[in-house]
């Protein structure tokens, strides 16, 4: 059970609430289920593998500021949000926040399998990088702040003279903390090094 | 001539200084003209008044596609989730008690579009026909009729109706849609407000042959300024106005024998309107 997916459904409505959870239980989903954005913020502890499939038109925070909210406070679950009467400045707000869809109440039972199978599928994804970046970072923090300095010079692509130069330091040590940073990082070429450092800045 | 056709005569008796009876004089105008013009304004303020119910209505289609839409999406879901368990080799009582759980889910589903349908199809009739009444019947209707609106724009709804009240005689449709314009025209002054001090507040009172209805909201008010013109055709404060909302409402409430006004120089918005009683109106009659 431990990595199974969860649908986190959030809607007002009671009777498209429960009709929404029976629906995607019965495609074999777990499903968790709020009557506001504010119950869900509440409870949402982080779990991932998930999706939240969210109506727009809520008392309180509606569907759209909830997602707002989450990106603001960087969660990038993925995000589906159902509306019961589309417009464009809301299918505009929505996508620039990055709701994967937008699907019109009522909505078929393909087109929601469809909308589920994509959010989970960019959340996997999503989740995949972020934890791959959390893991460069952490190896990042690992070097002294000597071994820093002589990276950010390695990633502009100065020589091992050129650092040491720059650096006021001998040759032989730029090429010891040079090893010590590969080591650390993992790498075994100033390309890969490069590619790294560039994925840990891509977030933010 | 026939008199109903359209001509107003004038009879009198000629007499001299002595008082004696010289003749008669008859004057006869043919008002025919006169009457179709009156007859035209009144077909037009009818019009009028269903055009400005119509354009209330496209306002709330945003409102009302949602309130449908919910419980269709709900039949939807659930008949969704029945096909995938007939779908299933073998039903078993469990699968079948959810079925029937779902099945009359469903069938509630209908009766909440039902609901929606019928008050939409009574409030966009056009015409006229006078009933007893009570007003708090039309105030509720009338708040059911702007909620998609107010659920949004007002935080707090008070209606304050005294125990006992007299039937009031009028076009029911007609006096729902002042409230309803009143009721939208608060929403507009609290817009911008923050959440939390957006109050709107129906009190009814009687006074001798009248029942007094008071719409009032937390805006900032209405300046005697703005006032005085505040009732007359395409005055508005609001960009996408129309400007007819209030024009109506008086129209609606004159023929009625009743009064409106906006009460000035208030820390609030507030709208006052009047309507003879059934007793009143009936002894008139």
């Amino acid at each position: 059970m431990n990595n199974d997916p969860v649908i986190y459904i959030v809607d007002d409505d009671a009777d498209a609430r429960e009709s929404s959870c029976a629906l995607v239980t019965e495609m074999a989903l777990r499903v968790e289920s709020f009557a506001s954005a504010e119950q869900f913020l509440a409870a949402y502890r982080g779990y991932r593998p998930a999706c939240l499939l969210t109506d727009h038109r809520m008392l309180g925070m509606t569907g759209v500021e909830l997602l707002e909210k989450l990106r603001r406070s960087d969660i990038s679950l993925s995000v589906i949000v159902m509306t019961a009467y589309p417009e464009t400045e809301l299918t505009v707000r929505a996508i620039k926040s990055g709701a994967v869809t937008l699907i019109e109440k009522p909505f078929t039972n393909a087109a929601l399998w469809k909308a589920i199978h994509d959010a989970l599928s960019e959340d996997r994804t999503q989740f995949a990088s972020e934890s791959q970046i959390r893991r460069i970072r952490e190896r990042l923090q690992s070097l002294t702040a000597a071994e820093t300095e002589v990276l950010n010079l390695i990633v502009k692509g100065e020589t091992n003279k050129a650092i040491a130069f720059q650096l006021e330091i001998s040759i032989r040590t730029v090429e010891s903390r040079r090893s010590s940073i590969f080591e650390k990082m993992g790498v075994s070429s100033v390309a890969e090094l490069v590619q790294l450092v560039m994925t840990a800045a891509k977030l933010r | 001539m026939e008199r109903s056709s359209g001509a107003e005569w004038n009879g009198r008796g000629l007499f001299d200084q002595n008082g004696q009876l010289l003749g008669y004089q008859g004057v006869g105008r043919d008002i025919t003209s006169l009457r179709a013009a009156e007859e035209k304004l009144r077909e037009k303020e009818m019009q009028l008044a269903h055009l400005s119910r119509v354009a209330a209505l496209g306002e709330m289609v945003a409102g009302i596609s949602h309130e449908i839409n919910q419980p269709l999406a709900a039949i939807a879901n659930f008949s969704s989730a029945m096909n995938l368990l007939l779908d299933r080799e073998t039903l078993d009582a469990d699968a079948i008690e959810k079925m029937n759980l779902w099945a009359s889910r469903i069938s509630t589903q209908t009766d909440r579009i039902n609901k929606i349908i019928q008050r939409l199809r009574r409030f966009g009739r056009p015409g006229s026909v006078r009933e007893s009444f009570q007003i708090c019947d039309a105030i509720r209707e009338a708040l059911f009729v702007t909620e998609t609106r107010t659920r949004f724009a007002v935080d707090h709804i008070f209606v304050q109706v005294p125990e006992t009240l007299p039937a009031v005689f009028a076009d029911r449709i007609q006096i729902e849609q002042v409230l309803v314009n009143l009721i939208r025209n608060s929403c507009d002054a609290m817009e911008g407000m923050p959440g939390g001090t957006r109050r709107l507040d129906i009190d009814v009172t009687v006074s001798e042959d009248f029942v007094s209805i008071q719409v009032r909201d937390s805006g900032s008010g209405i300046s005697a300024d703005f006032a005085s013109h505040i009732f007359d055709p395409f005055v508005t404060s609001r960009k996408e106005g129309l400007g007819i909302g209030l024009a109506i409402s008086r129209s609606i409430v004159e023929a009625h024998g009743g009064e409106i006004k906006a009460i000035t120089d208030q820390q609030c918005g507030l709208f006052q309107f009047t309507l003879p009683t059934s007793e009143l109106s009936q002894d008139e009659q």
